[in-house]
């Protein structure tokens, strides 16, 4: 359960982008963030992960009362434990392997090494990714790289996962399979996901839209 | 502790997959190390040898003699002064006098002297016991005498006693003078007329001069001299200075221009590395693990140049100087520049850690 209250945010202060906004996001739902180009969806995105900081108003994530009064420390804490983000293009390391990738986060999150792996190994499986797992990102299609990314968001088994166009660079097939990734992480785990995006795909699939 | 373990494992592996900026930083490194080393390292053994040279010289060393014979100082003296704090050792010499084989009155006379105290290490000698009427020849008195080997009667005047030379010694720096002589143990009533002490270290010299006029408790003080080599000790602290200096210079120097291109080739590396540290923070990675991630990149690859720049530094100085710097002087130098390397690492470190993780991460 994410909730926002009062939040207000912009780059610069003569140009808000998001004025006193107040919504719930629902735990195991599907929502979806939407609005044309320039009203904030990334924007939101990043308020909710702890990346930003806002003007006003709170983020309430599941029992922080307000995530955005914690120290970087805490938010950091925070944010490897409880959240996951899945970017447009993936942002993998190019540098490591398909797995190396999916337990990165665990050296934050405090997950020791072999018990990430034994995870990642599972996540990988279960996306069907796992005879990639040894191989670089650069190696893999477009469409299993954003699923490796959807199981490095899940390895720390997050309250919440924050995807940003994920399906953004995505063929027609492609995008059919992340949505239904992320579908089964919100439904079959409880996670609260948050998709902003513009494609009307993903929309459809939502429990809950938002519109911006 | 694990994470920490952790840390350091990724930052190795980060290391490693940045091959041009570790390479980079592990040369500018090395080259540091390196150039301390063999410079510096040089100076070091140079400045080592010559102040050896000096102090073979006589740096160290206090003579104390009753000019006159007015003061009568007793063997007890040697005994006080060896009880001072720095002396490595004492001895005391009565009046010489010389001596002959017998029936030889016409051949040129050895001096013969008793000593007090115990002869210092650097004397060696064959099997004596000191016993009075006995004495040890010097490596160079035995031929003086006409001896073939270190064994024969002696005596001052054909109506003393003969003394007995049962064996020989070899007498190194400051002693050495006593090679053309004879000593012999005393016989009980021979005064002290010369102490030669050695201190442990030129600068105590001037302290333990005084130290020693304090216990000697002559009958006469004005008989007294206490010669040092002060002009030598001057120039032991001037060379010392001189080239500790000029070694400081090179040191503080090197550290700073190394400490300067390490500082920028890792700002490269961070300002190339900008989305992966964007991720990093989207994953979870707190500002501090940031900077501690950079750091421990920088010193670990420091680590590794250090070495090698030392290594290389050493076999430089063993090729000219002929010996290898001191290995406390070595690990020192890859101790500076290992900090160096971590002190070069903060800022761009800070930089990573603070750097809007959102900016790098939106895609337009």
């Amino acid at each position: 359960m994410v909730t926002l209250e009062g939040l207000s945010f912009g780059y610069r202060r003569s140009e808000p982008i998001l004025d006193g906004l107040d919504y719930a996001f629902g735990a195991g739902l599907l929502s979806a963030v939407t609005g044309s180009s320039g009203r904030g969806k990334s924007t939101l995105l990043y308020l909710i992960g702890l990346l930003l900081t806002p003007w006003a108003g709170r983020v309430a994530i599941g029992e922080v009362p307000d995530a955005t009064q914690l120290d970087d420390l805490d938010r950091s804490r925070l944010r490897a434990r409880r959240i996951g983000f899945v970017f447009q293009d993936a942002l993998l390391d190019p540098s490591r392997t398909v797995i190396d990738n999916v337990t990165e986060g665990a050296l934050y999150a405090g997950v020791p090494r072999g018990a990430a792996r034994a995870r990642a190994e599972r996540l990988l499986d279960r996306f069907d990714v796992r005879l990639r797992a040894d191989h670089r990102p650069g190696e893999v299609s477009g469409g299993q790289a954003q699923r490796v990314a959807l199981c490095r968001a899940l390895l720390n088994q997050p309250d919440v996962i924050l995807a940003d166009e994920p399906t953004g660079n995505l063929d027609a097939t492609s995008a059919q399979v992340v949505i239904e990734a992320l579908s089964e992480a919100a439904h079959t785990n409880g996670v609260t996901v948050i998709i902003a995006s513009h494609d009307a795909r993903v929309v459809a699939a939502c429990d809950q839209v938002l519109d911006l | 502790m694990r994470q920490g373990v952790e840390l350091v494992a990724e930052a190795l592996r980060v290391a490693l997959s940045q091959p041009v900026a570790t390479a980079v930083t592990a040369l500018i490194v090395a080259a540091v190390s390196g150039v301390i080393v063999s410079t510096t390292g040089q100076t070091v053994a140079i400045e080592r040898a010559v102040l050896s040279r000096i102090d073979d010289a006589g740096t160290r060393t206090i003579v104390v003699e009753d000019l006159d014979g007015r003061a009568v100082l007793d063997a007890s003296v040697v005994e006080r002064i060896m009880a001072l704090a720095d002396i490595d050792w004492a001895v005391g010499f009565g009046i010489a006098t010389d001596v002959r084989p017998p029936g030889l009155d016409g051949a040129a006379g050895v001096p013969i002297r008793p000593y007090f105290g115990a002869l210092p290490d650097s004397v060696s000698t064959s099997p004596w016991d000191p016993e009075p009427g006995t004495a040890l020849a010097g490596v160079n008195a035995i031929d003086l005498l006409g001896f073939e080997t270190a064994a024969g009667p002696v005596q001052t005047s054909r109506d003393r006693p003969e003394i007995g030379v049962v064996g020989w010694f070899d007498a190194g720096p400051p002693l050495e003078f006593l090679n053309r002589s004879l000593v012999t143990a005393p016989n009980g009533d021979e005064a002290v007329i010369r102490i030669i002490a050695l201190a442990n270290s030129a600068q105590r010299v001037p302290y333990l001069s005084a130290a020693i006029a304090s216990v000697l408790d002559p009958l006469d003080p004005g008989s007294i001299a206490i010669q040092t080599s002060d002009s030598l000790v001057q120039v032991r602290a001037a060379v010392q200075g001189e080239l500790g200096t000029f070694g400081r210079n090179i040191v503080g120097g090197t550290l700073a221009a190394g400490l300067i291109l390490t500082a920028l080739n890792v700002f490269g590396a961070v300002t190339a590395r900008r989305r992966d540290f964007g991720r990093r923070r989207a994953l979870g990675a707190s500002r501090l693990d940031i900077v501690a991630l950079v750091t421990v990149q920088t010193v670990a690859i420091a680590i590794a140049g250090a070495g090698v720049g030392a290594l290389m530094g050493t076999v430089v100085v063993y090729e000219f100087v002929g010996s290898a710097p001191q290995p406390d002087f070595t690990l020192a130098v890859v101790t500076l520049a290992v900090i160096a390397g971590a002190v070069a690492a903060v800022p761009p470190a800070l930089v990573a850690a603070f750097r809007d993780p959102v900016r790098v991460l939106r895609v337009p």
